[in-house]
């Protein structure tokens, strides 16, 4: 032994079983935000890998620049590849077709093409100027394979090209449609057929850097050495902001959010070890007492249980991060292998530096935060506490208990709770928190909810919709596709925009009329916010509005269309188009209030055996002017993140949980140590140990009820104005009282501070009575 | 030269109506070297004046000077020091650090002062507390009588010059008393260190140069008990102590 801290080892050794909590509480603090930041960071490799994969891997684009500075930008040491491409008709309204569809036309180099965009998925780039790449669409639009020939037709004339392959620089673009689709030939080709439509081109040079944090420092580099103008770079944001290089600001929001994560999981920590120490001190009052009497200073005190934390840091830490990593591997398995889509390129047995690093930190930094106090509250102890055993942990008591709760142990229950008014409010303040923390997490569902439209029960999986929402599906084609094998339910719906309107609010001209047919208003049920939808059906005059901030138009309107009347009478959550002065009528009321018949958009849900045959069956009854969109990836992927979302903020409400019910248990072993001495006096003069439980149990119920109604008086108030400023306002949805949530919060609160009692009350009543007396 | 000196000191608990003067105006000196007892009824103010004297608590009124400093004027940190360097602490429950061996608990203090320990002179304290075959037991594996010896081996470790002691034969038998007594003795006259004594053991008390009664807060010499028993037997009234 060569210091007087060398005894910090020796100890924990002994005192292995007492530590045990302190120990357990550092390894969930260690695991949680090790799991975390080890998922988080997956994720983001994940992210990486489907962005390149989506955006490409170059980090920024060089509008109008010529091929000399181009080059001289190659020659940087930092930039390892350059690519160029240009479109033309990319929102097809020239008449240039593919075969019969609408084509939009890119230019581009091999490098572009495999490298940075990522781009090619089957075959090859065009090898020479007869060869074209289309977007893979093609396949089911144009009913082409690799080598056929498709004829490409321009206003200066036709030419037959070969196809060499099939790819995308934007994949998401023109998956799942069959409207228009993309032909890629070599620069020269472009540029030949350019010259012959008489169109100037001007292609976009793309780079790429070793790393976005080069790319990032380079951007203000390049462009004060080529003077070039405000704009003509932009950054690959997708790229940058995975890498955290991005300027972008929903970028800088989302690491935003994982530093406020870090930190809610950091003062969670804090709360549950600095609990954990203090019930050490406190059951070894007598012990710093007595080293204060052999010579021991107050600041020997404080390191000597910061360096006790630390201790346990040692065995803590390494199995935080063990369990953390390995529950890291097990949820990438989950969600790469059982949930897929947009998870299947999460790396699975990888080590994430910065969930060990994070889990390390927050082991380290937690602990010196939690020991802070008990540390300070044990170099207080005064000496005499080692002479005289007087612990000082009890306040002197200033008043008697009044209350009268029938029996004594239920009394004296109660009054220990509310004798000390300083711990009453903590640990009222503790209970209420993860009831508030409960109420304003669960809201991140609804939101979720809210976000992904895709959710709704009328969601499509195919969809027809006229080019700029024009009127042109006749209704005889939604019978036609009923009729497909494969289809489950077929729905359509009128879009007008900006038809002339009188109103009797004032400041409206104009509004925007959608109709439902009867499968459509039939599932809006679910989506109403005030008013009965009942009055809608039919030829009515009736009609509804979607409530929410943009659209002025409220319930009890009336409106004058074409100089007809109707009435505001129902108001739903959302709407097919977009919301801003939206009027929702039925099929007769927009035929009789407009004349027209026929749909904007036919909306398709298929059964599970549709097949390639349904999809080309729907789609040849498309005809060029309308958009077919194959959304069923969408509506997965949707699906999938949304049960990514419900597991993230379940997974939060169970660690909120996980805490309060540690803080609880800790608090209520804590309080039950200090009175040992004044419970073996109540036993000496005859309580038995049922009296003993119920006594214990009246003071953790105390505390239960006194944080539930502090939690639900500032939680509920609270949930209401984050859903009216979160969900109504954006989503249209009404508040009501959460009270399955409520109902979960009190049987939990309940659960954990039964479990609480449990623990204290049996070692009291297994303790022999001298024990108890003559325990500190 | 007195060793210690306590000048007109006053304690008093709570105030107003609830008010209770635990120590009254007491005065004494104690020379280097002697062995004084300490006895009185419970409650009757020895403990407050044993942590008076050890700087464990402040009186209300009052000085108390060891080796001829005034230590309530110290500040908290030179206060412990002074306190680690002086005064050895010995206590009716041992308060031994039971996950320690029995040299370990015996050097503690030194380290508390960041010194090595001397080993001359452990051995040599391990020898007279005739500890020597014990020195690598843990508490536990020990008896009431050795752990006590510890606890005097761990308060004479310093080279304090002022040993204080509250009832540290409370828990022992009379054999084992006895013997802690003469050990602790023993060494203080080896090592020239004042000893003060808290004890309900008149036996013990007899032993001592010198006996203090302390009754209601106020403090009364009884004289030297051992030399003149006839003395202390025609002072027995005064002391109405507990006695075995």
């Amino acid at each position: 032994m060569r210091s007087y801290l060398s005894l910090v080892p020796i100890s924990a050794k002994v005192r292995r079983r007492q530590n045990r909590m302190t120990l357990l509480c550092i390894i969930i603090s260690v695991f949680l935000v090790t799991a975390i930041f080890s998922v988080a960071q997956m994720s983001i490799w994940a992210e990486k890998v489907t962005m390149q994969e989506k955006h490409g891997s170059w980090h920024i684009q060089l509008e109008n620049i010529s091929q000399d500075t181009a080059k001289d930008i190659r020659l940087r040491s930092d930039v390892t590849a350059i690519g160029w491409s240009e479109v033309f008709n990319s929102d097809a309204e020239q008449p240039y077709y593919i075969n019969e569809k609408k084509a939009a036309l890119y230019g581009s180099d091999e490098t572009y093409i495999v490298r940075l965009a990522n781009a090619l998925e089957e075959g090859n780039f065009p090898q020479n100027d007869n060869e074209v790449m289309l977007s893979a669409n093609a396949k089911l639009a144009l009913d082409v394979q690799i080598g056929d020939n498709v004829t490409l037709h321009t206003p200066a004339g036709d030419a037959d090209v070969t196809v060499s392959g099939f790819g995308s620089d934007d994949k998401k673009y023109y998956q799942g449609q069959t409207y228009m689709v993309a032909v890629y030939m070599t620069q020269p080709a472009f540029n030949g057929l350019m010259d012959k439509n008489g169109i100037t081109g001007n292609p976009t040079c793309y780079v790429q850097f070793q790393d976005a944090a080069k790319a990032s420092k380079a951007i203000s580099e390049i462009s004060r050495q080529y003077d070039l103008p405000e704009g003509s770079i932009s950054e690959n944001t997708a790229i940058m902001g995975v890498s955290g290089q991005s300027s972008n600001e929903s970028m800088k929001n989302i690491y935003g959010m994982a530093a406020v994560l870090f930190v809610l999981v950091l003062l969670a920590g804090v709360l549950m070890i600095s609990g954990s120490l203090n019930s050490n001190v406190t059951q070894r009052t007598k012990f710093f007492g007595m080293m204060r009497c052999i010579g021991a200073s107050r600041q020997q005190i404080i390191r000597f249980v910061r360096l006790e934390a630390l201790n346990w840091c040692k065995t803590a830490v390494p199995i935080g991060l063990i369990l953390g990593t390995t529950i890291s591997w097990g949820i990438c398995v989950v969600l790469r292998y059982v949930i897929g889509g947009e998870f299947t390129t999460m790396p699975v047995f990888k080590i994430s530096p910065i969930g060990l690093i994070s889990g390390v930190a927050v082991g380290i930094v937690t602990v010196l935060l939690a020991a802070q106090s008990p540390a300070k509250r044990a170099a207080k102890v005064s000496p005499m506490s080692a002479v005289s055993g007087n612990t000082e942990t009890v306040s002197s008591v200033k008043h008697g208990s009044k209350r009268s709760l029938g029996r004594i142990e239920r009394t004296l229950g109660v009054h220990h709770a509310t004798a000390s008014g300083k711990n009453w409010f903590l640990m009222t303040a503790s209970f209420a928190l993860s009831i508030i923390l409960f109420l304003c997490f669960s809201l991140g569902m609804d939101f979720a909810q809210g976000l992904m439209p895709t959710l709704k029960s009328w969601q499509p999986d195919i969809t027809l919709n006229g080019y700029r929402n024009a009127l042109v599906l006749e209704q005889n084609l939604k019978e036609e596709i009923k009729g497909i094998s494969g289809v489950k339910q077929v729905f359509g719906s009128s879009y007008m925009d900006s038809v002339s309107a009188v109103s009797s609010r004032e400041g409206i001209d104009h509004i925007n009329l959608e109709s439902y047919d009867d499968f459509l208003l039939e599932r809006a049920k679910e989506d109403v916010v005030q008013g009965d939808l009942s009055d809608i059906t039919g030829d009515s005059g009736k009609v509804m509005t979607v409530r929410n901030k943009d659209n002025p138009l409220k319930v009890g309107d009336t409106l004058q269309i074409a100089g007809k009347e109707v009435e505001i009478t129902c108001a739903v959550s959302s709407g097919i188009f977009p919301s801003e002065m939206l009027v929702i009528c039925s099929q007769e009321t927009f035929e009789r209030l407009t004349g027209e018949q026929n749909y904007t958009m036919i909306g398709v849900q298929l059964n599970e055996d549709a097949d390639d045959e349904t999809m080309q069956n729907i789609s040849n009854l498309a005809d060029s002017d309308v958009i077919f969109m194959d959304s069923r990836e969408l509506n997965r992927d949707s699906n999938l993140t949304y049960l990514a979302i419900k597991a993230l903020v379940y997974g939060f409400l169970a660690i909120i949980g996980l805490i309060t019910m540690f803080y609880i248990i800790n608090s209520i072993s804590i309080s039950v140590s200090v009175r040992t001495k004044q419970y073996g006096a109540m036993r000496a003069v005859g309580m038995d140990g049922r009296q003993l439980t119920q006594m214990i149990f009246a003071e953790a119920f105390t505390y239960a009820i006194s944080g539930l109604v502090a939690g639900c008086v500032i939680g509920l108030p609270l949930h209401y104005f984050l859903y009216d400023r979160l969900i109504t306002q954006y989503f249209g949805k009404i508040w009501h009282l959460p009270a399955a949530m409520l109902s979960v919060i009190i049987v939990f609160v309940a659960a954990c501070a039964s479990v609480a009692v449990y623990a204290p009350a049996k070692r009291i009543r297994n303790m022999a009575i001298t024990d108890t007396i003559n325990e500190l | 030269m007195d060793l210690l000196e306590v000048h007109s000191i006053s304690k008093t608990y709570g105030n107003g109506e609830t008010a209770v003067q635990a120590l009254k105006r007491v005065s004494f000196s104690v020379p280097k070297g002697e062995y004084v007892a300490i006895v009185g009824e419970s409650g009757s103010g020895k403990s407050t004046l044993l942590n008076m004297l050890g700087a464990l608590d402040t009186p209300t009124s009052g000085k108390v000077l060891i080796d001829g400093k005034d230590i309530f004027s110290m500040k908290d940190s030179k206060l412990t020091i002074f306190r680690r360097r002086n005064i050895g602490f010995i206590f009716q429950a041992f308060n031994l650090i039971p996950e320690l061996t029995v040299e370990q608990n015996m050097i503690f203090p030194v380290l508390l002062d960041y010194q090595k320990p001397n080993r001359k002179y452990l051995e040599e304290l391990l020898d007279v507390l005739n500890l020597k075959e014990r020195r690598n037991h843990l508490p536990s594996q020990l008896s009431g009588g050795q752990q006590q010896r510890v606890a005097i081996g761990r308060a004479l470790i310093t080279r304090p010059s002022l040993i204080l002691a509250d009832e540290p034969t409370g828990n022992l038998d009379s054999q084992n008393s006895s013997e802690v007594i003469a050990l602790l003795k023993e060494a203080s006259r080896k090592y020239e260190q004042t000893i003060i004594m808290i004890t309900h053991n008149r036996r013990i008390a007899q032993n001592a140069d010198r006996v203090l009664n302390v009754s209601d807060g106020v403090v009364t010499d009884l004289g030297r008990a051992q030399d003149e028993l006839g003395t202390y037997v025609l002072r027995r009234e005064e002391w109405k102590g507990d006695s075995e």
